[in-house]
């Protein structure tokens, strides 16, 4: 923790960790249920006018050194996401770590000068989850078929049969680029049919890097991501989204990873307190 | 195919998502470093090796759970 950071700690006195925004209009703040927060804290809803803020009270931030710990945290806070969103709907959710303070008067504060917002984000997720789906690819049975049937690399194979070693080396090179070539252009289609497969049920969709800030130990070594996509879909399209992806999921070589449904962690938008009401 | 939660490569997509997505609110109120969010890319780029939590036992609660919601009709 830097010297700012112990500084922020030392100062808060009467935090609110804030988990996500519900809509409380129909289901009352106080049912909540028995869900627990992170380090046992009891969760609550602070609610203006039908939107309510998840939280618990905190005296400081949280960051640590201990790595376990922070996955702890980090778990719990889905599990306090899961737990309102069965009692509340869809929730606008928040980063990990948000925390305000100035107790419940800054946050019902913020709630009130925020709420057409807020309320506009929450009817907008409203019945929508977040999906998470992952084109993972073993190039192998691709190009045995390809080595096999391609005019230009059997061209090249026949000649290196009948070429001097100088020559021979540049047909292998030719052959190594052609392979290639015909490798890249397989990943942009499989990338382009996921897009199509998943856009006529996705009320959203995001591409993202195919890599992670985590290491993934289980991903092998022969598959490789090539398409990351964030897809909003309604829950009740749920099966439809899964069945497009059974479609692509058959091809050779090919493996979906389909996860959710989340809350909308990726299409949550940033929320400034000076901005215009788009209400 | 029906979406998993419970699966390592799941607890892996959230933790990601978890520390890199999810509404940024930007108000006098929220506690920050210099307008830096307090918990930063050094976090997360420490975090490897998601699977291994299953040995701590961490999603023991979270996995009975999410079976119990997902038996019910």
């Amino acid at each position: 923790m830097t010297p700012a950071q112990s500084q922020a700690r030392a100062q808060l006195s009467d935090g609110r960790y804030v988990y996500c925004v519900v809509d409380t209009t129909s289901v009352p703040s106080a049912s909540v249920g028995e869900t627990t927060g992170i380090d046992d804290e009891t969760v609550r809803v602070v609610s203006v006018d039908g939107v309510g803020a998840v939280v618990h009270d905190c005296t400081s931030v949280y960051d640590a050194d201990d790595i376990d710990q922070v996955k702890r945290w980090l778990v719990t806070h889905q599990q306090v996401v899961d737990d309102v969103s069965d009692v509340f709907g869809t929730p606008l959710p928040m980063r990990f770590d948000t925390v305000f303070a100035g107790g419940d008067s800054a946050l019902t504060d913020w709630l009130a000068d925020t709420h057409p917002r807020l309320r506009t984000e929450l009817d907008g997720f409203a019945g929508c989850w977040e999906y998470r789906v992952t084109l993972l690819w073993d190039p192998q049975p691709f190009e045995a078929h390809v080595t096999a049937t391609d005019d230009t690399l059997q061209a090249l194979e026949a000649r290196q049969a009948e070429a001097d070693a100088g020559t021979t080396f540049l047909l292998e090179k030719q052959y190594d680029a052609r392979l290639a070539e015909r490798r890249r252009a397989r990943r942009s289609a499989l990338a382009s049919d996921l897009s199509a497969a998943v856009e006529p049920v996705a009320t959203q969709v995001a591409s993202q890097d195919t890599t992670t800030s985590l290491r993934d130990e289980s991903v092998s070594e022969r598959h490789t991501p090539i398409a990351r996509l964030a897809v909003l879909a309604p829950e009740t399209d749920e099966s439809a989204l899964g069945s497009q992806l059974d479609d692509i999921a058959a091809r050779d070589g090919v493996t979906i990873r389909f996860t959710g449904p989340w809350p909308p962690y990726t299409f949550a938008p940033d929320i400034c307190t000076d901005e215009p009401n788009q209400a | 195919m029906n979406p998993t939660k419970r699966n390592s490569h799941a607890i892996v997509e959230f933790v990601d998502v978890l520390l890199r997505d999810g509404a940024v609110i930007q108000a006098d109120a929220i506690v920050t470093v210099a307008g830096v969010p307090l918990l930063g890319i050094s976090l997360r780029a420490a975090i490897a090796g998601m699977t291994t939590m299953t040995e701590y036992g961490i999603f023991d609660g979270w996995d009975a759970d999410h079976r119990r919601r997902n038996a019910q009709p």
